[in-house]
């Protein structure tokens, strides 16, 4: 399995782990991805997109102790998982939900292919990191 | 009218139709809850309904259909009979707020509240989803551009 992000979701993790109240963001990160590399991504999350489409574009969620949350948006395609967007939804930088315009954005990311950055999973730090 | 609902329900996915009983078991439950017992066990009660809705509604959204318009109006009544439930577990919240149960309970409340907050959330997501995002032009086209990249 392939783990990729866009550079936008990448700066908004470094943006928020910055922050106090998200600086294990990259832990959570690591224990959601190796959850969805475990069970292949499959039917867990909202699903964004017609299941008629053939590649799962999904809202997840990450819960943590006092009410922490993270929305991310994947897209499933093949044997890659592509992170297009993040958003925190409790303390800084937070916001309920993506807009249409802030998926459509998303999406646009995904497409331009020669700026993914791969996303490796350290097993030793159990931290997520970006390959530079 | 048994005849008109027995036609409806002939052209829509079953997965749906499972999705409409189950919550309207789960409204059913919402209704007979005796609000007088003990708040722990009342409020567990209604965690465990609130996890059983959210699973359900999130399984709505990888559910294969061709969403015609009695697809769509099922889907509704789902969200309407959800949303009902969430009017009365926040009605709950703030008699409990009221009776000042954060320090009689204070973890089963906060749990309680973010269920509660999380079942909004979802209601919202499912609505946007089915309502607006998979009619939007640029979403769908974009989405095949993406599908097509080798």
């Amino acid at each position: 399995m392939k783990l990729y992000s866009t550079k936008e979701a990448v700066d908004t993790i470094l943006k928020l782990e910055k922050k106090p109240s998200h600086k294990f963001i990259r832990k959570f990160l690591f224990d959601s991805f190796d959850k969805e590399i475990k069970n292949n991504g499959a039917f867990s999350g909202k699903r964004l997109n017609p299941p008629s489409s053939p590649f799962p574009f999904v809202k997840k969620r990450i819960e943590g102790s006092g009410g922490y949350r993270i929305d991310f948006y994947l897209f499933i395609k093949d044997f890659q998982f592509v992170l297009s967007a993040i958003h925190s939804k409790t303390s800084a930088y937070s916001k309920s939900t993506l807009t249409v315009k802030e998926i459509h954005e998303a999406q646009e990311s995904c497409l331009k292919e020669n700026s993914l950055i791969k996303l490796i999973l350290n097993t030793q730090k159990t931290i997520i990191e970006f390959e530079k | 009218m048994t005849h008109i609902n027995s036609c409806m329900n002939s052209t829509i996915n079953p997965e749906i139709s499972k999705t409409f009983e189950q919550v309207i078991e789960s409204s059913f439950k919402v209704k007979s809850l005796d609000l007088n017992s003990d708040v722990d066990l009342l409020l567990d009660t209604i965690n465990e309904i609130i996890e059983v809705i959210n699973l359900s509604l999130e399984r709505l959204t990888w559910v294969n259909e061709d969403y015609n318009e009695n697809t769509l109006s099922k889907v509704n009544a789902i969200i309407v009979l959800c949303q009902n439930m969430y009017d009365s577990f926040s009605r709950e919240n703030e008699s409990l707020v009221k009776m000042k149960a954060k320090k009689l309970y204070p973890e089963a409340l906060l749990s309680f509240q973010e269920n509660v907050e999380s079942l909004k959330e979802t209601i919202d997501d499912i609505e946007f989803i089915f309502f607006k995002l998979r009619n939007d032009p640029q979403f769908l086209d974009l989405d095949s551009q993406i599908s097509d990249v080798k």
